[in-house]
């Protein structure tokens, strides 16, 4: 019998705020236990909350096993691996010092908006043990600053947001993007025409490759349902074009470095696209036995549920080129909200977005009317995928910039 | 059938809420549901759909074999027939479900009171009594409708009540928690929400949706020439500009619902596509499903509920 403990322990401080006040402090310290117990056909799972009687659990967990959930895959063993990362502003007395500096700031430059949503600093310590050898330990410490910016004399609920995530508390850098969305904001430029531009999004907004996540979902891709099925190692995507799952905490990942099933990757990536050649989707154990794929180490699910296959982050490669040099001297058009577009099943792709500036490779310069935006998944990951760009905007952590061309219309 | 993937959920919660100005409740609430998931495959054709209900009670999905069957059958004949559509403005029908969720992320979101909270200009533009749609219109949150939209008493302890939100196109009323309620000095509607016990309640919808007409289906066909039904959806949103994805939609042709197309996106100005509601049908449905539901800022999935009649828009903007 293999037995197995997965601990949890999340920690956060929340500052809460509304009209660029602080509206609340909240403070999380939730520890959550499972246990887990294989004997080669099946799994039993039981789980609590707070501080549990281990012995308790196991009979739960034994009670489980009984119910013969088939779970037919070998637990991982023989892999030991301990990592701490820290982060700024942990202190909640700090984080609120420094909140309350961000806005005091923004109310002078900015009195024309108001600010709301949240500031945060948080901790994940994970650990994944078993008898055979399996002794992981992850603890992980991030802040992020996200706020949404409204028009005092706007009737929408949203007209902008601003935000980051990383390791480190990056005020000035934070304070100038801000001050530079709600400058552009205000210098609405008249319309441009119809055609193809540069289209320029966050790298880490899903709108412009949630496809993909369909795509390479192992159970979609080995079953033919897939618009990648059948072309493993076949080059559909621009060489300029690599996919990552990524663990990796450079990557502004902030879970941990293993997956649920103790999956560990080198550089805690596993290359799904490289240069354009399809290599894999995204697997669990299952999906990857099943299908005779390679373990991708995407397992995911409830601390105290079965392991199963979950969503991992992606990440695109960077290239070798800023921004501006991707857009090789023109203008392009930085969507900064595009919310509620899809993709069709044969992979066009259109959305309007609400929120789009023109843009030089280093400023906003205004924003433009509301617009619409299409493309088809093989174009703008294919001919008309110019890259990421190697630079973090404003030298904010995990701000890569993806930059493609795409179709833009009057809304 | 390529992939199918079949899901049971059964939730029964006990709450207790006690505080400081006297509240002692104890009540439960419980839900269950199936969904089915299936991606299909016809030559270069590739079509992901599903069968998704839920209810209060086993009942709910107790016998579905027809219905699962026939969506099932609905989902063929759309992947054998769906073609591309011309983009361009279309007359547009919404089924209850397309419907429910317009109303949802079109206005429902713009009523819930903390976005107005110390902001004069939505305090002004959402003055009680403004025309803000259609005469036909109106849009109503209860969270005493059966469902997964059912919150008997709110995470406040505010017992739920029915609240108009629009009535005849007039803006009638918004949800509220204790705290914008007595900030806007107007009554508690039971609309404070938490998706679990790690947040705070913040104001929420339950179940919202569109009051039925008067018109039959065929009449609110005929004289369409050249429409779009929207069947269902996969998402939608509610900014200035709306969206809806819809997974089945099918062209109007003379008033009569014709072949499959495939659509990324439907859109329109809000309040524009509310005063161009021309037509709403007596049949009538509220929707429950057993995943997905809700997100707000940073909290996401609370269930809801939600629905309408069928409703015909005069014109919106088809990707």
């Amino acid at each position: 019998m293999t037995e197995e403990k997965l601990v949890v322990h999340y920690t956060e401080n929340a500052v809460k705020i509304v009209q660029t006040r602080v509206s609340s402090l909240r403070k999380k310290d939730i520890l959550r236990t499972s246990v887990r117990l294989y004997d080669g056909k099946s799994m039993g799972v039981a789980g609590s909350l707070g501080e549990c009687d281990e012995t308790e659990l196991n009979v739960r967990a034994k009670r489980s096993l009984d119910l013969g959930i088939p779970y037919t895959y070998e637990a991982t063993k023989d892999l030991e691996r301990e990592e701490c990362v820290q982060s700024d502003l942990q202190n909640s007395a700090e984080l609120l010092e420094a909140t309350e500096e961000i806005l005091e700031r923004l109310r002078t430059d900015q009195p024309e908006f108001s600010f709301s949503h949240i500031f945060r600093s948080s901790k994940i310590e994970s650990q994944l043990r078993n008898n055979l050898g399996l002794s992981l330990k992850s603890s992980r410490e991030s802040v992020s600053l996200s706020l949404v910016i409204k028009d005092k004399k706007s009737s929408n609920i949203i007209d902008a947001m601003t935000g980051y995530g990383g390791r480190k508390f990056q005020k000035k850098s934070f304070i100038e993007l801000t001050n530079m969305v709600c400058e552009a904001y205000k210098n609405r430029l008249d319309g441009i025409e119809e055609g193809q531009y540069p289209v320029v999004f966050m790298s880490e907004d899903i709108t412009y490759y949630k496809k993909l996540y369909e795509s390479l979902n192992g159970m979609l891709f080995a079953t033919g349902g897939s618009l990648l099925s059948g072309k493993t190692d076949m080059k559909v995507f621009s060489e300029k074009l690599t996919l990552l799952q990524t663990r990796n905490v450079m990557d502004g990942f902030n879970e941990p470095f293993f997956d649920s099933e103790g999956t560990v990757n080198d550089a805690d990536r596993f290359a799904l696209i490289e240069n354009g050649v399809v290599k894999s989707p995204y697997t669990d154990k299952k999906t990857a036995f099943t299908f005779g794929l390679p373990l991708t180490g995407s397992a995911g699910g409830e601390f105290d549920g079965l392991p199963e296959l979950g969503t991992p982050m992606l990440k695109f490669s960077e290239s070798e080129e800023t921004v501006k040099q991707l857009l090789g001297g023109q203008k392009g058009i930085f969507v900064l909200i595009a919310s509620g577009g899809d993709f069709t099943q044969d992979g066009h792709f259109a959305t309007p977005a609400q929120l789009a500036f023109l843009f030089d490779g280093e400023r906003f310069i205004g924003r433009l009317p509301e617009i619409s935006i299409s493309s088809h998944l093989y174009e703008m990951f294919g001919k008309d995928f110019r890259g990421v760009s190697v630079d973090d905007f404003l030298g904010l952590e995990n701000a890569k910039l993806t930059v493609m061309n795409m179709k833009v219309e009057k809304l | 059938m390529k992939f199918w993937r079949g899901q049971y959920i059964d939730q029964k919660v006990v709450k207790s809420f006690f505080s400081s100005k006297g509240a002692d409740l104890t009540f439960d609430y419980q839900r269950v549901g199936f969904r089915l998931l299936y991606q299909m495959v016809c030559g270069e054709e590739q079509f992901m759909d599903r069968f998704d209900l839920a209810g209060n009670t086993l009942d709910a999905i107790k016998d579905l074999d027809e219905e699962v069957g026939q969506t099932v059958k609905t989902s063929e004949e759309f992947i054998r027939h769906a073609k591309p559509v011309t983009p361009g403005k279309y007359p547009v029908i919404l089924s209850p479900e397309a419907a429910g969720v317009f109303a949802h992320e079109s206005f429902g979101h713009k009523s819930e009171a903390d976005f107005m909270l110390g902001d004069k200009t939505m305090m002004e533009e959402w003055k009680i009594g403004r025309k803000v749609g259609s005469e036909i219109l109106s849009i109503i949150d209860d969270g005493n409708k059966p469902g997964v939209g059912h919150v008997a008493f709110d995470d406040e302890g505010t017992k739920a009540v029915e609240t108009y939100l629009i009535r005849d196109g007039c803006l009638s009323g918004r949800l509220h928690s204790a705290e914008t309620a007595a900030a806007l000095e107007e009554e508690l509607t039971g609309n404070a929400r938490a998706v679990n016990f790690e947040y705070e309640p913040v104001v929420r919808m339950t179940t919202t949706f569109i009051s039925p007409g008067e018109l039959s289906f065929e009449e609110l066909l005929s004289g369409i020439k050249d429409g779009v039904y929207v069947d269902s959806l996969n998402h939608g949103t509610g900014m200035s500009t709306f969206t809806l994805a819809p997974n089945r939609a099918y062209l109007i042709r003379e008033g009569k619902i014709t072949e499959p197309v495939k659509i990324s996106v439907v859109t329109g100005s809000v309040f524009q596509t509310l005063n161009e509601i021309e037509g709403l049908t007596e049949d009538f449905k509220l929707l429950s499903f057993s995943l997905g539901g809700c997100g707000k800022m940073e909290q996401f999935s609370l269930p809801v509920g939600f629905g309408g009649p069928f409703v015909r828009v005069r014109s919106l903007n088809v990707h």
